[in-house]
């Protein structure tokens, strides 16, 4: 009869690469595709009257590309103004928009978009259609404003996000895996991670396991 | 060209693996060759979370090595701590949840961005969560 | 990280949009202002108002002082916690919050009977709730009757407003030319009412049928590696199909990102400790037994912190005939050995966090 047989590692941070502390927003830099760039994403807003979505599911990084592009919009000239729309939060705090489109060149950076109603996005973007102003938003799915960049990660964007990730920290984890993961996560890279982690831990208590049968 | 010194934590205990009520005891310091001038440096012993969730902590030690005017704090010297561990909670390598116990340095040098290090160690003997059960 | 002062700058969660240090200085700017307001608010009051001469103002005019002395307050104070945050690491922020949580107010006497066991949950609600058979009697887990107190509440407000337009559209069919468009879009209104009636009464009748479930055991806290007495008495219709407890360890992480709150949770124990298959329960009766629960003696302790926690429990499940399975949890406490904890009470420092001195 096998025994049960334990980890012995003293447990910290460090045992798991795909751990909360490293995979939390900031903690990994946005990742473009290999020909993609913020310089390229801005040119698209710009091709576009600088009217443009960012869209893609939960946990895909629009936020994360939001704060990447904002330095090329302040360089571009432009007062950038953001709001982050909570649940159920369908209308924008009263005076915001008013105040925001008062600046000289505004640019009104919405993070939620599809929470607002149909009215009051109507409503925005008459407003900055009559302030000259620019809008860009993030929303789950595409909008009534030019997509300028699609979220989400293709196999090869998890594979270098998992690539940097494990370079500090070791893990059984195989290209396999985060393909195996991709196909089931889709572009919620967010739930590839969780789900990444999950299995380094199986793994890496599969693997004292198998050494004692050995 | 002129290097940052190496700040060294070391816990007396090779094993690194210690009891409720145990005694706890290291020394660190700074390797370099020149002096190092320090405004502080602080000591905890503390226990935090990692895993699926934020992460949680507490601190349950805590000293302060102050550079004073008629006592300089050379780090090139072994500075030594020792605290009492406490019963709980004990150092859990759970699924979703770890418990962790470490000891954090920070340095704070009259020049230049603060120094930290840890040394991670075990408390208690609770073995890892198996899989899923 | 950008370095430039950015105007109308949202902070997402933990992530810095704009320079720190300028940030601060705003903040600080802001707090000086807010003195600066109410020192000459306070000037003026007393100057011209209170101490003019005259009359003497009666309570009522003194109590105005109230209004510039706030944001003198909130200013001083704020400016405080903003040199504290900035000067002093995070450890040596948390070792003041807990040094303050160690002292005692004079007038309140401490709890002697608390272990001082730090991120481990207090057993109150089960050591102040005697059992009859046993010693303590396990308080459940209250899902159950707040699904039914959910289900009641969204039931009444649902049909209540669907009601009330039902009522307008019978009013019109009858006083004049009905409305065709209100009477058809009043129909899956009144669908979905109906349903959430069904929810309730089938909630209802699920809790009502499978009778109550009561759980007692000799002792509290638990310990790793020992064994403890415990008591079932099950309540319900005739005839169960099964009827089983299990010792289930559940690990429970919060993780928050921007509006997304994802909890996740991973049985890391789970342990038959009871099993009976095909019995009656008399009618007006119970079924009774006792049973024994052993705690592996590797066994994680009860832990508890703001976003993490290890929770042991007993888990009730069963099914009786003609009713679908139900499943009942009892919240049980394991606490580290009692040899652990009489080494660290016998440690020379009690635990507390300590300020060396070099």
């Amino acid at each position: 009869m096998m025994t049960s047989c334990f980890r012995t590692t003293t447990p910290s941070r460090y045992t798991n690469p795909f751990a909360t502390c490293w995979t939390r927003p900031g903690a990994i830099p946005f990742q473009f595709a290999a020909d993609d760039s913020a310089a390229h994403c801005l040119a698209r807003l710009a091709a576009s009257n600088w009217r443009g979505a960012i869209v893609g599911p939960h946990g895909s990084g629009k936020s994360t590309l939001l704060e990447a592009l904002r330095p090329g919009l302040v360089d571009a000239g432009w007062n950038v103004a953001v709001i982050a729309l909570r649940d159920g939060q369908r209308r924008l705090p009263a005076g915001w928009l008013r105040s925001s489109l008062a600046a000289d060149r505004p640019l009104i950076v919405l993070d939620g978009y599809e929470q607002l109603s149909r009215a009051s996005r109507l409503a925005l973007r008459w407003r900055c259609h009559r302030a000259a102003a620019g809008l860009l938003v993030t929303a789950h799915s595409p909008v009534d404003l030019q997509t300028i960049y699609c979220s989400g990660s293709s196999l090869q964007l998890s594979c270098a996000i998992v690539s940097r990730l494990t370079a500090r920290i070791a893990s059984p984890i195989s290209a396999a895996d985060v393909a195996a993961s991709h196909a089931r996560c889709g572009s919620n890279l967010r739930e590839l991670l969780f789900e990444l982690y999950a299995r380094h831990e199986a793994m890496a208590r599969g693997a004292v396991v198998e050494s004692v049968r050995l | 060209m002129k290097q940052d010194p190496q700040v060294m934590l070391k816990l007396d205990s090779a094993a690194a693996e210690y009891g409720a009520g145990d005694r706890l005891s290291g020394h660190f310091l700074a390797e370099s060759a020149a002096p190092w001038p320090v405004a502080s440096a602080e000591l905890s012993l503390l226990w935090y979370t990692a895993g699926q969730g934020e992460e949680d902590f507490a601190v349950h030690y805590f000293q302060r090595f102050v550079d004073e005017p008629g006592r300089p704090l050379d780090l090139r010297l072994p500075q030594r701590f020792a605290a009492a561990l406490p019963p709980s909670p004990l150092s859990y390598d759970g699924q979703i949840v770890k418990v962790c116990w470490c000891v954090r340095l920070r340095v704070f040098p009259q020049q230049g961005p603060e120094v930290v290090e840890e040394a991670a160690f075990r408390l208690g003997q609770v073995p890892a969560a198996p899989g899923d059960a | 990280m950008a370095q430039r002062l950015r105007l109308f700058v949202k902070k997402r969660g933990q992530r810095r949009t704009g320079s720190r240090r300028l940030g601060t200085l705003a903040i600080a700017a802001i707090d000086l202002l807010l003195v600066a307001l109410g020192a000459a608010g306070l000037y003026w009051l007393l100057a011209r108002v209170l101490l003019a001469g005259g009359e003497p103002p009666g309570w009522i005019a003194w109590s105005a002082l109230v209004i510039p002395i706030a944001p003198i307050g909130y200013g001083l104070a704020d400016l405080a916690v903003l040199i504290w945050r900035n000067l002093a690491s995070s450890e040596r922020r948390a070792a003041v919050v807990q040094m303050a949580s160690d002292w005692e107010l004079p007038g309140i006497s401490p709890q002697p009977d608390r272990p001082a066991l730090p991120a481990v949950p207090p057993i109150d609600e089960v050591v102040d709730s005697p059992g009859v058979r046993l010693l303590y009697r396990l308080p459940s887990d209250a899902a159950s009757g707040q699904m039914s107190l959910a289900l009641a509440a969204v039931a009444v407000i649902w049909n209540s407003l669907v009601v009330g337009f039902a009522i307008e559209v019978v009013r019109q069919h009858m006083v004049g030319p009905p409305n065709w468009l209100l009477t058809w879009l009043l129909v899956p209104f009144v669908i979905a009412g109906a349903w959430t009636i069904y929810a309730l009464v089938r909630q209802i009748l699920l809790t009502s049928g499978t009778g109550a479930t009561l759980l007692e055991i000799a002792e509290h806290p638990l310990y790793p590696g020992q064994r403890y007495e415990a008591f079932l008495s099950q309540t319900g219709r005739l005839h169960v199909r099964w009827l089983q407890v299990q010792l289930v360890c559940e690990e429970r992480a919060t993780y928050q990102q921007g509006t997304d709150t994802r909890v996740a949770m991973a049985v890391v124990h789970r342990q038959t400790v009871m099993n009976e298959r095909k019995f009656e329960i008399p009618p007006g009766g119970a079924f009774e037994t006792h049973f024994t629960v052993n705690v592996p003696p590797t066994a994680m302790h009860s832990f508890t912190a703001a976003h993490n926690a290890v929770s042991w429990m007993l888990v009730v499940r069963g099914r009786m005939a003609r009713w679908p399975e139900f499943e009942r949890r009892f919240p049980l406490y394991v606490y580290p050995t009692p040899a652990v904890r009489e080494a660290a009470a016998g440690g020379t420092e009690r635990h507390r966090v300590e300020q060396g001195r070099r």
